[in-house]
């Protein structure tokens, strides 16, 4: 310690500064001078003796000034860093001494600031961390928007696109799905994607291996080259160099490998090789109407996506007008590429978690300010001892919030430990929609994040007690009362019941949005799907075009499948479907007409497409209400037939009845020329096709016999105690027995499918929940303490009124009333919170609304009979207070 | 801002001061004084330039000042050696030695 600090001299002004250089100096001159005099010199020639001798003095007195400054500055850094250090020493001292509380603390922090970083890891993965391509900031999704929602795009439509717009660098349209890989190890569906020219030069990838394709290559018709993925390339060739002008067979063709792209770019989805894609003039006149193609461009530099989408939305603009039959009331537009990936109810969800874990921050610093103000009571008599010993009130509130600052660090350091812990739980936990966009680990942004957060919970927590401690400038009544209660400990308790309120009011708040969550997530679980999704196991088959080149072959091959897997042991009944319901597909087709009667072109009604076997409506328990299923019989040649949806019937018919009416759709199938049509011979009930919080579509089902489709998805019912699951490798058998070269294509169980299709609310939903009970938690220990607190503090009053004949019930039921004021008005304060917050979760609400007087009703009594819990046990014990022992204590 | 004196005196300064304050605390016209009469007026050094090297060998951690009373009840800044300064004065000593010696030797006559 310097001697400054010993005396706690204040540190010198700039002026006090000048001041101590001119002293110094005419100190020097007038002692020059009156020794001169006093050796008989005038005092006029001893004046100017002493000025001569000291020399410029103007020039010395400025040097001196500055170089005080200096040390003054110098002195002053050094000393704040050693008080700083001597604080924290002193911090980790105390923190020893009370390994109690130290840990209590240390545990809450973690947990409050554990949740901060797991949820901004996750949003830092799927929002914040820059998407793995050179280009990334300039890429966008461009895409068609309709009444019904967006979809994509045609060809002729994409290359207007292409050329008409000005704000794009590049323009590149993808035609992407997994296709079956064969000749090296087991055939394999691997996601694959046909793009055109431009689509690695929009991204900015260049290949590790070889090269991407050469414009002669892209011309149509010659589809012999492709590019390939690190991973496809170390797995299937060992990663090794001379992959170039080696060959692949995918979909039964050979393909010679051109390139290898990097680890990180598989665009789109986890795509693991691109070919080229190609039309010929005939597909450009014919093909406005099939919308088919994904879009990426590269904006140019300097072009905001607002400026491109509306260049774009121009040109779409003029293609409707120009094609009023195909493009009417089509709109254009483009979106950032990490919009498209991840969409905007995942992005509000992320959004309403790291609010709600915000709060649980907070609620864990008011605790823990709680804990350090009921310690920092029983340390008044060591703070009024530093008071007088010089400390000043501004000293004691350092020391106070350096203390926090260090305890929130640990637990910060605890809460990253926790967050990387329990990251493989959350990441199994997020959608998919947030897995694709990004890998999720602890990142240096996570852990700066999390540093951020521990500081502010620090100083909040330290906030409190550190005014506290600098207010208390009176040290006679805090020596004299010694470690015990006095009327300045009023104020504390104030504070305390003022903390609890807080905390009260903020776990409501998280209360009340995991209990509309979960109400809603309830809600949406027990939708009738209009199927029975239980036990039954799904896998895709596609036959590759080059063996399965006519209708007949495709229907014929997967009629064989069907017929030997429903004839392997335990297997009840198969069906086949071409678009599993809740498995986020989508295939809306324009009606052309019904009973002939041709729509206006610029009035189609879309309807969904599925096709399937004889048998599947059973399989899947859908129900026929009304004519027949289709059958065996239904077959290429005989009389062509359709089995429409409750929906559609209603949609279509109105009040007709449909059976015996044709209908047909604006799209073909197989090697059929003429247009999809059908006579209803059936209606079934609806299904729950898009989401389970979405109605049901209008549902046209086709024969596959009639309407050979080569990607089916065959859909197995087990016998009756047999689990789903374990029929794989069975039918994996049987499948191999009707080709070798079919792969069984993600196979699971159609709850995994249903399970898929709410991982996005039951993310939130549980995520919330948690968040919810921890908040509830730490409130309810907030609670507990300052009760107990309180009831300790006041024990010798307790005993004194027992003594004078109080009953125990009635001096419970008084300390309970204490404790009723923060809760009930932390209730109230929580209520009013609730009701303006819980807007944002609006749109992530399924039939349920965000004021639901049940939910935030039950939840607020609950809270509140908790509370009073809480507080009722230490108030007990008032009861049970011994007059005697009370009245001797101390 | 003013100069640095960069010439052979300031070092001289330096080392004359700590030796002079290596005897007892003293302020600044205390030194002047000291210096003085042991050079027996054959240096002629200004008051100046003294009190630049007091405040640097301050801001080296040579020495601490503090305002005292000086033996006519005045407020003066006193000057005080610290270890680090008694460190220098050792070191600065013997290089100036060695100079002087070395200086003596060219001019003696062999």
């Amino acid at each position: 310690m310097t001697p400054r600090r010993l005396f706690t001299l204040p540190w010198r002004s700039r002026a006090h500064i000048a001041t101590d250089v001119d002293r110094e100096i005419a100190f020097h001159v007038q002692s020059r001078v009156a020794e001169l005099v006093a050796a008989g010199v005038s005092r006029e020639d001893a004046e100017r003796r002493a000025l001569r001798e000291f020399g410029d003095v103007e020039d010395a007195r400025e040097y001196l000034i500055h170089l005080d400054r200096g040390i003054e500055n110098t002195q002053r850094r050094r000393e704040h860093m050693r008080d700083l250090w001597r604080d924290v020493r002193y911090a980790f001292r105390r923190m020893r001494a009370a390994p109690v509380f130290t840990a209590t603390a240390i545990a809450t922090l973690a947990l409050g600031i554990g949740a901060n970083t797991a949820v901004f890891s996750v949003v830092e993965a799927a929002l914040l961390r820059p998407l793995p391509y050179p280009n990334a900031d300039r890429v966008v999704v461009a895409y068609t928007v309709a009444s019904f929602g967006n979809f994509a795009t045609s060809p002729p439509d994409f290359f207007d696109w292409k050329s008409q717009t000005r704000s794009f660098d590049e323009m590149s349209a993808i035609s992407a799905y997994p296709r079956t890989v064969t000749g090296r190890g087991e055939p394999q569906s691997i996601a694959g994607a046909n793009v055109t020219h431009g689509f690695f030069q929009t991204f900015g990838v260049t290949p590790v291996v070889g090269r991407v394709f050469t414009a002669d290559e892209e011309h149509y018709g010659n589809t012999q080259y492709v590019v390939i993925g690190y991973d496809l390339w170390q797995r299937m060739f060992g990663g090794r160099d001379d992959v170039v002008g080696q060959s692949l067979e995918i979909n039964a063709k050979r393909y010679l490998v051109v390139g290898v792209m990097p680890k990180q770019f598989s665009y789109p989805g986890r795509t693991q090789f691109w070919m080229p894609l190609a039309f010929s003039a005939h597909d450009l006149e014919t093909q406005r109407g099939a919308h088919y193609l994904d879009v990426v461009a590269l904006l140019k530099r300097g072009v905001a996506a607002s400026a491109a989408s509306e260049d774009l939305g121009g040109v779409m603009q003029r293609l409707a007008a120009t094609y009023p039959n195909t493009d009417k009331e089509y709109i254009a537009t483009v979106a950032p590429l990490r919009d498209a990936l991840v969409g905007g109810t995942p992005k509000r969800a992320l959004m309403v978690l790291l609010l709600a874990v915000a709060l649980v921050a907070l609620i864990a610093s008011a605790n823990v300010a709680n804990l350090v103000l009921a310690r920092g009571t029983s340390r008044r008599r060591e703070m009024a001892v530093r008071l007088a010993l010089g400390a000043t009130p501004r000293d004691l509130a350092y020391i106070a919030l350096t203390e926090n600052v260090v305890l929130a660090l640990l637990g910060g350091l605890a809460g990253l430990l926790l967050a990387t812990v329990l990251s493989g739980a959350l990441d199994a936990l997020r959608p998919g929609a947030l897995r694709d966009v990004g890998d999720l680990h602890i990142s240096a942004m996570t852990a700066a994040f999390t540093l951020a957060v521990s500081m502010l919970v620090g100083l909040l927590c330290g906030l409190a007690p550190a005014l506290h401690a600098a207010r208390r400038t009176s040290l006679q009544p805090a020596l004299q009362a010694g470690g015990r209660a006095d009327t300045g400990e009023r104020r504390t308790n104030a504070l305390r019941a003022t903390l609890v309120a807080c905390e009260i009011a903020l776990s409501l708040v998280l209360l009340s949005g995991a209990g509309l969550l979960t109400k809603s997530f309830a809600r949406l679980q027990h939708v009738d799907a209009g199927f029975d999704a239980e036990n039954l196991l799904v896998y895709t088959v596609s036959l590759p075009e080059a063996r399965y080149a006519t209708g007949e072959r495709i229907a014929a091959t997967f009629s064989d499948i069907v017929q030997r897997a429903g004839a392997a042991p335990g297997v009840k009944s198969v069906g086949l479907m071409s678009m599993l319901p809740l498995d986020g597909g989508f295939f809306s087709i324009s009606t052309h007409s019904i009973d002939g009667a041709v729509f206006p072109p610029d009035n189609q009604p879309g309807t969904q497409i599925r096709i399937l076997a004889p048998g599947t409506l059973g399989t899947l328990g859908i129900r026929l209400v009304r004519g027949r299923d289709v059958a065996e019989y239904d077959r290429l040649g005989s009389q062509r037939v359709v089995l429409v949806n409750e929906a559609a019937a209603r949609r279509l018919w109105k009040e007709v009845d449909p059976i015996g009416h044709t209908i047909s759709i604006s799209t073909r199938f197989g090697d059929d020329t003429s247009r999809a049509a059908g006579t209803v011979v059936g209606i079934v009930s609806d299904i729950r096709d898009r989401a389970l919080g979405s109605p049901p579509s209008a549902t046209v089902y086709f024969p596959h016999a009639q309407a050979p489709w080569s990607d089916m998805n065959v859909v197995v019912r087990p016998a009756a105690g047999i689990a789903a699951a374990s029929l794989t490798s069975t039918l994996r058998a049987q499948l191999h027995a009707v080709d070798p070269l079919l792969p069984m294509v993600d196979a699971r169980t159609m709850d995994d499918v249903v399970r898929g299709s709410v991982a996005q609310p039951r993310f939130a939903t549980l995520l919330m929940g948690i968040f919810a009970a921890l908040a509830v938690v730490l409130a309810l220990i907030g609670v507990f303490g300052v009760m107990a607190y309180m009831v300790g503090q006041r024990s010798r009053e307790i005993g004194i009124r027992i003594a004078l004949g109080a009953s125990g019930g009635r001096v419970v039921r008084e300390t309970l009333e204490r404790a009723a004021i923060p809760v009930f008005a932390g209730v109230l304060a929580g209520v009013l919170v609730t009701f303006v917050s819980v807007r944002a979760l609006t749109r992530l609400l399924y039939d349920v609304q965000p004021h639901d007087p049940l939910v935030i009703g039950g939840l607020t009594l609950a809270l509140v009979a908790v509370a009073l819990l809480a507080a009722y046990l230490p108030a007990r014990r008032a009861s049970s207070v011994d007059p005697l022992t009370a009245l001797r204590a101390d | 801002m003013a100069r640095e004196p960069l010439d052979l005196l300031q070092g001289t300064l330096d080392v004359l001061v700590l030796r002079t304050l290596s005897w007892d605390t003293m302020h600044g016209y205390a030194i002047s004084r000291w210096i003085r009469e042991r050079t027996q007026g054959v240096l002629e050094i200004e008051d100046a330039p003294l009190y630049k090297a007091l405040h640097r060998l301050e801001r080296d951690g040579a020495v601490t000042a503090s305002w005292g009373l000086s033996e006519n009840n005045r407020r003066a800044r006193y000057y005080a050696l610290t270890a680090r300064g008694r460190q220098r004065l050792k070191s600065e000593e013997s290089a100036w030695r060695r100079y002087a010696e070395a200086v003596f030797r060219v001019l003696e006559p062999a």
